[in-house]
């Protein structure tokens, strides 16, 4: 019954990755609770060495069951290794040593071979399972792509050599585009991989136009020459062992288009190994290669701050900052467990600047403030590049300001923390902007607590000193009042009747209106302000917001009579 | 598989066709012919009269026949456009509630996207007729420089017509695919397209399969045919003023008389080297007595009189050409498309232009129509070969501090595409911002188009500059515009997706500016200059604001006109150093201006 094959007995368990046989009825097979487990566990990316790992058999266990489920039509074998993955995170000791993957052609991800995993968990592998009318080699392709984009430059991208003319360039980018545009994919459902593909589209012709014009290209060149340097410093400064560096470069698509000059290429990825790029054959699109290439081992650190380097040195090379993103509409689904690249380097810019607000706010009052405990702190600025370890964690860490102004000013709710609150650490996020941040004002002589000035505002407002009732809140709030739809709201109002600050009355009514978006009131009292500041068109957007809430609340027509 | 028919909606004539077993072909309407006048009429009965019937009883209907409806199109009643096109419009154009533009007919008011969809559903008819089936898909073209709200407005005509629009493209490069379609060439051309109201020019790069991009687009919404029917009427009536004395224009039968005689007269010239424009009985004079109108037009005095029109035309070329900074000999081929490139004038000017004879290959009244219906077989046919890469005709960005117009999205960019910037606050302790949308070229924000606006609030208070809102612009493959702006600090995050309404007019756009200016935001820039001045002009608007108060409340005391005195001297210099840009003047100045501004707020508030 058992009957492996020479083959499948001499495979190497690092580089042989089982895949399920689709369609295939498992619960009509002999099939025992240690294959389940492992049945469970395999989703066509995973080698036979992580399966024992991840599932705790040992390799002879593991081989022995891997090879009934191949007998019996479970699973089969992938020929061809995907490769190395990164270590997922947390996990320890399941490292695979980098394996030598020069002997992989390109061709060898034809359509019915296992597709290789893209090598670094640069996404959730269920975002696959989107339905849409892509086939899932298609949906893979765009994700790899996609969480790639801001990790090639525009030569890797187009997969042309860095010294490619302009026509090879244009063709190049003439059969990447059809491959990857909406419209030739008209009629079908996209999900969510329609943006990504559009993305993906804006990149690859940014990457041609960028290209095509001479005076372009030598700046572009110029600015990736100041960022080779840079890589190389990375390459160093990480401390993992690294492979020695290959002589092709990497790129999602074959390294030079067919019918192109198959130049030597300088190394561009010059700490990470690339296979020898074989060309696809001439008759193939190159969607046929697209995520052939395969992806070699990266370090996370110097993988991130190379990102981040690219992304600052590209973002500043284009006049303007430009990101590729999906579609920016809230969407309650999680974020990517990979860090995206910009956040990743804001981030750093937020934490870096927040030292250096926190160090002249320390010089400012002396000793007043303790520093914040170095776990909690990034490093100094100066490694914005190359970001040590702790500052690319998994998952960018607020800013600072946050989590020192919500430890600081008791239960405040809402995300704005009281004004006096976050002055003491003030981020100064627009670093490159040489403004000196103004001194704090000036201590009251006789604090009142932040309760008594809510109060002695609720009386002037009862006494109609709307005046004193709309200075008495905006002292309260700053003063770091529990601030609350209620209070803002309260606020607006003051200010509103009071005419003096009809600006802030609007601000107040916005807050109030985000601390509770269904309470009628807050909006109603927005829509005056935005009445009183003559923003006729968003009142009446809000006023028909609050009418949905309460249709037949009569300030809401009087309101509509006095919009007109 | 659906039937997508292509439409090409002109200004003077329209045209359908479709791709019928993989050629395109144009339907000939039930007369025969293959292009349908886009015209409309409403006889003294009722009923409606669309096409060559509607043409023909123009004259005697003239009130309520409608031409050229496309030329008003997503525009504001009180735009300059439409003021131009009242002067020669023989209807009646009139104001709608929300500003925009109705015709009236009879007894009725049409908003434009029901007229032109009178013309859209006859040319739905006419495809029906041919095909013996329902068609509900259509592809229709617009000039390429049109803006969203006039391609919005487009839109909407095709709905009210019963037409699910997939796709509103630019005629030339509808064109463009037109003449590429099927060949396999790999080439740089040109599509120069003078339609009946329209200008547009645009370059293309055709590769080998079937991908067509455009390298850049430009053109004049107010520059076509009529333009040159405008100059001979003009000619014509400024004869007849000087022979009899009595003005044609105003009379609306004459007038529509005119034009006719004017339109046939140019066509004429295309072949003929002299015609007579004869027009008897034209008016009567005050004695009961038939004045007639008979003038001879040489091709050479209609040349003079349209010189200037087509030099308009070559210059926009050459611009173009810039933008897509090519030569005019790398242009592999040049495509002639709308019936006044049959003018051998216009002819002349492209050859001369592009140093190349024009491609003879293409018919140029139906070639739009052709390239429409092709993108539309391209898109819903299961074995896709083409595939067209348009571009953003016009810039595309937001409002910032100061009136000024930021571009995210530049002119020429090909779609989809998305563009982030990031911009921070204008003033201290700013909790909320306003983002405008707008579309045009200009760095004066109130000389471009708005297309929406909304508001981020929730921000930190910090002193200005120091909070950072990152606005991103994204256009989807359907052309779909959508803006979000987003707190970097919170995440917070606000977006809308831009629907064109049907357009401001400057002065309108002004005045939003006005009551939103407390909300914008600024740019973000390192430079010193730039933070200077911004901080200059607020102040010197603040104070200017409060100035007439101020001036009521202490002028009555010596030592309130002093202070005026003072504050006036402050504002000067600063705008005199502004002016010199000289910043360390303007740095001398900020201080006064400060304290003046402080000084003056102080004043008003204690007095209310």
């Amino acid at each position: 019954m058992r009957a492996p094959t020479d083959s499948v007995n001499s495979r190497d368990p690092a580089l042989s990755v089982p895949k399920p046989t689709p369609g295939c009825d498992l619960r009509s097979l002999p099939i025992g609770p240690r294959e389940a487990f492992l049945l469970s566990r395999i989703d066509g990316t995973v080698s036979e060495r992580d399966l024992a790992l991840l599932t705790g058999l040992d390799d002879d266990a593991t081989r022995e069951a891997i090879d009934h489920l191949v007998a019996i039509g479970a699973i089969t074998l992938g020929a061809s290794a995907p490769p190395p993955r990164r270590t997922p995170p947390g996990r320890v000791g399941s490292i695979p040593t980098p394996t030598p993957i020069s002997s992989r052609p390109i061709r060898e991800v034809a359509p019915d071979r296992p597709v290789p995993s893209p090598r670094t968990a640069l996404y959730d592998e269920s975002a696959l399972d989107e339905p849409c009318d892509l086939d899932r080699e298609r949906r893979r392709r765009v994700l790899d792509i996609f969480h790639r984009l801001d990790d090639l430059d525009h030569y890797e991208l187009l997969g042309v050599p860095p010294d490619a003319d302009k026509r090879s360039i244009k063709k190049a980018y003439y059969s990447l585009a059809p491959e990857v545009h909406p419209d030739r994919f008209y009629g079908k459902e996209l999900g969510s991989f329609k943006p990504k593909m559009e993305a993906i589209f804006g990149r690859i012709t940014i990457a041609h136009d960028t290209l095509v014009r001479t005076e372009r290209r030598q700046t572009y060149d110029e600015l990736l020459a100041g960022l080779h340097g840079e890589r190389r410093g990375a390459a160093l400064s990480s401390s993992p062992p690294v492979p020695e560096p290959a002589p092709e470069p990497t790129g999602m698509f074959p390294s030079a288009p067919p019918g192109a000059p198959d130049l030597p290429v300088e190394p561009i990825e010059a700490f990470v190994p690339a296979p020898p790029a074989e060309l696809a054959s001439e008759s193939e699109w190159p969607e046929l290669s697209y995520q052939a290439t395969p992806s070699p081992p990266r370090n996370v650190e110097s993988d991130q701050a190379r990102r981040a380097a690219l992304a600052r040195k590209l973002g500043a090379a284009a006049r303007a900052a430009i990101s590729v993103r999906p579609h920016a509409v809230p969407s309650p689904t999680p974020p990517p467990p990979a860090v995206a690249p910009e956040d990743h380097l804001r981030a750093l810019k937020q934490m870096s600047a927040a030292v250096r607000a926190q160090q002249r706010a320390n010089e400012r009052r002396g000793a007043s403030m303790p520093p914040p405990s170095s776990a909690s702190l990034p490093p100094p600025a100066s490694s914005l590049g190359f970001a040590p370890t702790v500052a690319v964690s998994s998952s960018a860490p607020p800013p600072p300001s946050r989590v020192a102004s919500s430890a600081s000013s008791r239960n405040t709710p809402g995300p704005r923390p009281p004004a006096e609150a976050p002055r003491a650490v003030a981020p100064v996020v627009a670093a490159p902007i040489a403004r000196v941040a103004p001194a704090a004002p000036p201590p009251r002589v006789e604090p009142a607590t932040p309760d008594e000035l809510v109060d002695e505002a609720d009386r002037a407002a009862a006494g109609g000193d709307w005046s004193a009732a709309a200075r008495g809140y905006r002292e309260a709030l700053e003063a770091g009042a529990l601030a609350d739809a209620d209070l803002y709201c309260k606020a607006a109002r003051a200010c509103l009747r009071d005419g003096d600050d009809l600006l802030l009355a609007l601000e107040y009514a916005g807050e109030a209106t985000r601390f509770a978006p269904q309470w009628v009131d807050a909006r109603l009292v927005l829509v005056e302000a935005l009445l009183e500041t003559g923003q006729d068109a968003s009142a009446r957007l809000e006023l028909d917001q609050a009418r949905g809430m309460a249709p037949r609340d009569a300030r809401i027509a009087d309101l509509s009579r006095r919009l007109g | 598989m659906d039937v997508v028919i292509g439409i090409d909606l002109g200004t003077t004539n329209s045209c359908v066709s479709i791709v019928e077993n993989g050629t395109p072909t144009v339907i000939p309407n039930r007369g025969g012919y293959k292009t349908t006048p886009s015209m409309v009429a409403l006889t003294e009965a009722g009923k409606r009269l669309v096409g060559h019937i509607a043409k023909r009883q123009a004259i005697t209907n003239a009130e309520n026949t409608v031409f050229a409806a496309k030329r008003l199109i997503g525009r504001k009643y009180n735009s300059p456009q439409v003021k131009n096109a009242m002067l020669s419009s023989s209807y009646r154009i009139v104001e709608g509630p929300h500003g925009d533009v109705r015709i009236q007919l009879r007894e009725k008011q049409y908003s434009v996207p029901e007229v032109s969809a009178m013309v859209l559903q006859e040319m739905k008819v006419i495809a029906e007729d041919y095909l013996g089936q329902p068609v509900s898909k259509a592809v229709i073209t617009v000039p390429a420089y049109f803006n969203d709200n006039q391609r919005q407005a487009t839109k909407d005509s095709g709905q009210i017509a019963g037409l699910d629009v997939i796709r509103i493209i630019n005629e030339p490069t509808a064109a463009a695919l037109a003449y590429g379609f099927g060949k396999n060439i790999e080439r740089t051309i040109a599509v120069y397209d003078l339609g009946g109201g329209t200008f547009d020019i645009s370059v293309l790069e055709i590769a080998s399969n079937g991908v067509f991009k455009v390298i850049a687009t430009a053109g004049d919404t107010f520059l076509g045919g009529e333009d040159f029917d405008a100059r001979v009427i003009d000619w014509l009536v400024s004869g007849f003023q000087a022979e009899h004395g009595i003005d044609l224009c105003q009379d609306r039968m004459a007038l529509q008389r005119l034009k006719d005689a004017a339109e046939k007269a140019k066509c004429e010239l295309s072949t003929l080297k002299e015609t007579e424009v004869n027009l008897p009985f034209i008016i009567s004079s005050g004695q009961n007595e038939a004045l007639h109108l008979q003038r001879p037009l040489s091709r050479q005095q209609l040349e003079a009189l349209c010189e200037d029109l087509v030099d308009r035309t070559v210059a926009i070329c050459k611009q173009t050409l810039a933008d897509a900074k090519l030569d005019a000999d790398e242009i592999e081929e040049v495509i002639l498309v709308g019936g006044m490139t049959r003018m051998p004038r216009v002819q002349e000017a492209v050859q001369g232009f592009f140093g190349r004879e024009p491609c003879k290959g293409v018919h140029p009244d139906e070639v739009v129509a052709l390239g429409a219906a092709i993108q539309g077989y391209a898109l819903v046919e299961d074995q896709k070969h083409m595939l067209l890469l348009d571009v953003t005709p016009h810039a595309l960005g937001i409002m910032t501090f100061g009136n000024y117009f930021e571009e995210l999205i530049p002119q020429n960019t090909t779609v989809p595409t998305s563009r982030t910037k990031t911009f921070t606050t204008s003033r201290d302790n700013q909790t909320a911002v306003k983002i405008i949308v707008m579309q045009g070229e200009s760095e004066k924000a109130e000389q471009n188009e708005l297309l929406g606006e909304f508001i981020l609030t929730g921000l930190r208070r910090a002193p200005k500059a120091t909070v950072e809102i990152e606005v991103t612009f994204e256009i989807n493959s359907d052309g779909i515009v959508a803006v979000s702006a987003k707190d970097l600090e919170t995440g917070q995050l606000q977006s809308i997706q831009v629907t064109a309404t049907s357009g401001l007019t400057q002065d309108e756009i002004k005045k939003m500016i006005d009551s939103a200016k407390d909300f914008l935001v600024d740019r973000r820039t390192n430079d010193e200059v730039d933070q200077v001045q911004h901080e200059a002009e607020r102040l010197i608007g603040e104070i200017e604001r409060l100035f007439p108060a101020v001036e009521q409340l202490v002028a009555s005391s010596d030592f309130g006109r002093d202070a005026i005195g003072k504050a006036r001297s402050v504002v000067e210099k600063s705008r005199a150093a502004m002016e010199k840009k000289d910043v360390a003047a303007l740095k001398e100045q900020i201080e006064g201006l400060t304290r003046t501004q402080r000084m003056f707020k102080g004043v008003v508030a204690k007095t209310q």
